[in-house]
Parts: structure tokens; C-alpha cells; sequence
């Protein structure tokens, strides 16, 4: 059984990876109801006289339709680590109204598998209250509520709240998926393609984009002792102009983010980061959450290695849950 | 958007249509009227994707929709010099080459119809002031010149194709 407290050192190897979250751009077009409207004119002469030219006009008019569509997308698609047993384990989703019409949805949830362990989820939150992440004071999900209006293009931030059980086996995992289906009635019934002849707003024909008028996703609970999520982006660029451009000259800083989650301590953590090709290191410029640490091998536990032209970070025991924010400079050559 | 396989209705065309002459009391010569369908894929025996017009009843953003506007002679006397303008309708944007018109001159107008010109020779003014050619969806306004007479009883159509937004 490997778990990573028992590891006597653990070592990462950063290469540049620049993690940019895949924003989904959805466009919801032309609203349901309105009237798109086309004019057409001809003018003409008949027989030879100039004077006897005619001016008509037509015209024909149609209401757009409902589209009625969902999607779900997990936002910790790689899962999260949880403890065993353990209380308000956290997944996050992000619903969004992909359709061209206001409508409810109707949010379930189907948590573990086959042969999976099975968490007990205890509530479906609505993010409102400002603060990124789950906190008791975000809005509870009501199933009799009729569902979660959205106009077109809105997105919410749908929190899955569980508990673990209690004596899991290490690494076991629970995928758990949210599930939205559109709460006009009727639309759980249709298939892809077909449409509900007055189940638009303000009754208007309504047409179904995805069979049963539902979509989900799914993430997953790994129980561990501690799981380590690491990512690195880069969080500035100034160029020698006072500008934000890529250039010979301008200044990289990156931040190497930790996140340990569930619970226990990891032993001996090293974070390695070499030079990137074509780019020398900013003397000073290592923080860690925020602090000036020196490029020095002291007790500060992070230095700069001019041999082997790169960066640690150390620390003898990081203890989960904890997040651990590391910035380093680089100069484009 | 995708275009979604639709459940085809087999339903009648709700359509007004309202002709007037402005130059005439009397019944016009020519009778205009404009038709809309929407475009939908379909595979046909052969495991091939075209396209096929039903009617317009439910009609979602990232459509293909089909105008057509037919034209008859109703008089006694053949027409001539005859030209049929077509602002593209809103909240869509013209398809690129789907304009389509027996013995007609088609041009575009990127202006709603203060200037005219062919494909090849309209441009565009950006913000900044530079020019570039103009692409379909810079057309304002369509624009066909029969170049026949339409004797009487004689009818004829154009047709382009738009996409909802």
C-alpha cells in the first residue's frame, strides 16, 4: 500500500506547464420568441415607358424556438482526495444554461458505482455568497423547489456535499456525477431533435438538444491519506516598457501551486524547478505564500542553485488540508 | 452552435405576405412573394449528408435557413430592367455563395444599400481605418438584376441562405 506519508522523500520535477482552464464559451444566440423578420422589394418597368415603373414589397416572419440545453462540467475533473470516514467532502460543478430561453433544472446526483464505496451526499449548494468554495452559508439546492431557473448563458457553481465512510480501503474511489435535466414538463420524455410544441417561453415551440433534456458529468473521491495536487501558471509578465508583452526583457513570474488535501503529512517535500530554456532567474525572487525567502541555502527552506541553474522549495512535513503558494521570477533572454 | 437533427413536421408554411404598389392603384403586374424554410441535415440511402427544406416552425440559433422569392407576371405586358432587394434579415448572417438567381447579376451591399459590388470587389473599413475585403458576414443587403424580360404569366425565384445567430 503506497501512501505518501510513508514516502521517505518525494520529489517533483516541475517542467513549465502552464494549466489554463478550458473556459467553455457557450453562446447562446438569438433568444427564444423573437421575430426575425425578412423584407424583400422589386422594382421593375413595364414596356417601354420609364414612367410606369412599379415599387412592391414582401415580407415573412417566423419566431424563434426554445432550444432547450444544458451542460454540466465537473471542475475538479481529476477528482479530489478525501479521508475515511469524513464529513462535507466537497465536489464542484459548474451548471450552465447553454439553451436560448429562460428555464429551470432539476439537479440529482448519482454518487458511486458498482463495487465502488458509496458516499452519502448530504446536500446539493448553490455558490452565492461570494467566497470561492463550499461554506455553510452558500444556498442550499431544494429538489421541491422546481429547479434552478437560469436565463441563457448564466452559470452557476453547484457544490456536491458528502460523507465518507468510515474504513474505506486506501485509494478506493467513488465517481459521483451531477446530473441537470431540464424541469419543462415533458422535456425528460424527448429525444434529441424533438420538441414540445408550446413547452417554450411564453409558449412557443420548444426543441430538445439533448435526449431526455439532460447532461452530466462526473469527478470522483480518492480516499487517501493525502492527496498532492501541484500546478504551475504563470502569474505575471511585465515587459521593460511597463507593459505585459513577451519580450527579451521582461520578467516571468510564476506560481507553484500545492494543495494537500484529506489528511495526514507528507514527509521531506521538495519542489525541483529547473530554468527554462531561454530564460535566466531573477536574483531574490523566491516567496513563499506571499514571504521573501532567500536564494541562500539557510533555513528558509528554499534557495537558487547557480550549478545546476535551478530552484527549491523544501519543507520537512506539509500536513493536509493545506495550500502552499510558491513564486519564482524568470527573465526572458 | 450545432446543428441539431431535426424531427421533421410536415406542417403548413404560416406565412403573411403583403405586396403593395406604390406607383399604382391597380392590381401590380408583378406578383412578389417571400418564403422561408428551414435546412435541415439528413443522410440519404447511400450514408450521404445533405440538406433538405422543411417548413420554418421551430427554428433554433444555428440553423440553416432558406429565403426564396419568387416573382410572376400577372399583367399582359412583358417587365423589364427588373431588380429584387434583400436586406439579410436580423439575427442571422448571410452563408457565403448560397445566393442563387437565373440570368441575374447578384451583388452585395456592405453599407444596407448605399453602395453595391461583387464579391470580389467589396471592401471593409476597419475602426482603424484600415480596409480589408469584406467576407459574407459583412453583407448588409443582397441584390439580384434580372437581365431578361418576364413575359406574362412567366414566373421565376431567387433564393440565398442565412444562418440564426
Amino acid at each position: 500500500m503506497k501512501t505518501y506519508d510513508t514516502l521517505q522523500r518525494l520529489r517533483f520535477v516541475l517542467v513549465i506547464s502552464l494549466l489554463s482552464m478550458t473556459a467553455n464559451v457557450w453562446a447562446a444566440g438569438t433568444p427564444a420568441g423573437t421575430v426575425v423578420l425578412n423584407q424583400v422589394e422589386v422594382s421593375y418597368q413595364v414596356g417601354s415607358d420609364p414612367e410606369g415603373r412599379y415599387v412592391e414589397n414582401a415580407s415573412h416572419a417566423f419566431t424563434v424556438s426554445e432550444l432547450i440545453q444544458t451542460n454540466v462540467t465537473a471542475l475538479e475533473p481529476q477528482g479530489i482526495g478525501t479521508a475515511t470516514p469524513a464529513t462535507n467532502a466537497v465536489l464542484s460543478y459548474q451548471l450552465t444554461n447553454t439553451g436560448n430561453g429562460d428555464e429551470p433544472f432539476l439537479l440529482t446526483t448519482q454518487a458511486g458505482l458498482q463495487e465502488q464505496f458509496t458516499p452519502t451526499v448530504t446536500g446539493l449548494w448553490v455558490e452565492s455568497n461570494g467566497v470561492a468554495g463550499w461554506q455553510s452559508d452558500d444556498t442550499l439546492y431544494l429538489p421541491s423547489s422546481g429547479g434552478l431557473p437560469l436565463s441563457p448563458d448564466q452559470s452557476e457553481v453547484i457544490y456536491v456535499v458528502s460523507d465518507i465512510p468510515a474504513e474505506v480501503e486506501d485509494e478506493a474511489q467513488s465517481d459521483v456525477a451531477l446530473i441537470s435535466t431540464a424541469a419543462t414538463v415533458g422535456a425528460n420524455t424527448k429525444k434529441v431533435g424533438e420538441s414540445l410544441v408550446s413547452g417554450g417561453n411564453n409558449g412557443i415551440e420548444a426543441v430538445i438538444a439533448q435526449d431526455n433534456a439532460t447532461h452530466q458529468d462526473s469527478s470522483h473521491y480518492t480516499v487517501s491519506t493525502v492527496k498532492l495536487d501541484v500546478a504551475k501558471t504563470i502569474v505575471s509578465v511585465e515587459d521593460p516598457y511597463g507593459g505585459e508583452l513577451s519580450m527579451p526583457g521582461s520578467e516571468v513570474t510564476y506560481q507553484i501551486r500545492v494543495v494537500a488535501s484529506g489528511s495526514g503529512v507528507v514527509n521531506d517535500f521538495v519542489i525541483e524547478d529547473a530554468v527554462p530554456e531561454s530564460m535566466t532567474y531573477k536574483n531574490n525572487s523566491l516567496k513563499m505564500n506571499g514571504n521573501d525567502l532567500s536564494d541562500d541555502s539557510d533555513s528558509d527552506n528554499a534557495n537558487f542553485d547557480y550549478l545546476l541553474n535551478t530552484a527549491f522549495f523544501s519543507s520537512e512535513t506539509i500536513s493536509a488540508p493545506s495550500v502552499h503558494e510558491y513564486t519564482l521570477t524568470y527573465i526572458i533572454e | 452552435m450545432k446543428i441539431i437533427k431535426k424531427i421533421i413536421h410536415v406542417s403548413a408554411l404560416a406565412a403573411f405576405l403583403s405586396t403593395m404598389s406604390v406607383s399604382q392603384a391597380a392590381a401590380p403586374p408583378i406578383e412578389l412573394s417571400s418564403d422561408v424554410q428551414e435546412l435541415v441535415a439528413v443522410v440519404d440511402a447511400n450514408g450521404k449528408s445533405q440538406f433538405k427544406a422543411v417548413a420554418a416552425d421551430e427554428i433554433v440559433p444555428g440553423d440553416r435557413i432558406l429565403y426564396t422569392t419568387t416573382f410572376k407576371n400577372n399583367g399582359d405586358k412583358a417587365s423589364d430592367k427588373i431588380v429584387i432587394s434583400n436586406p439579410i434579415p436580423n439575427n442571422t448572417r448571410f452563408l457565403s455563395g448560397t445566393a442563387t438567381g437565373e440570368n441575374s447579376v447578384i451583388t452585395y451591399s456592405v453599407d444596407n444599400g448605399v453602395s453595391w459590388g461583387s464579391v470580389q470587389s467589396l471592401k471593409v473599413k476597419l475602426k482603424d481605418g484600415t480596409v480589408r475585403a469584406a467576407e459574407a458576414s459583412d453583407y448588409t443587403n443582397i441584390r439580384w438584376e434580372y437581365r431578361r424580360s418576364l413575359q406574362p404569366t412567366e414566373a421565376k425565384a431567387v433564393s440565398f441562405q442565412a444562418q440564426l445567430l
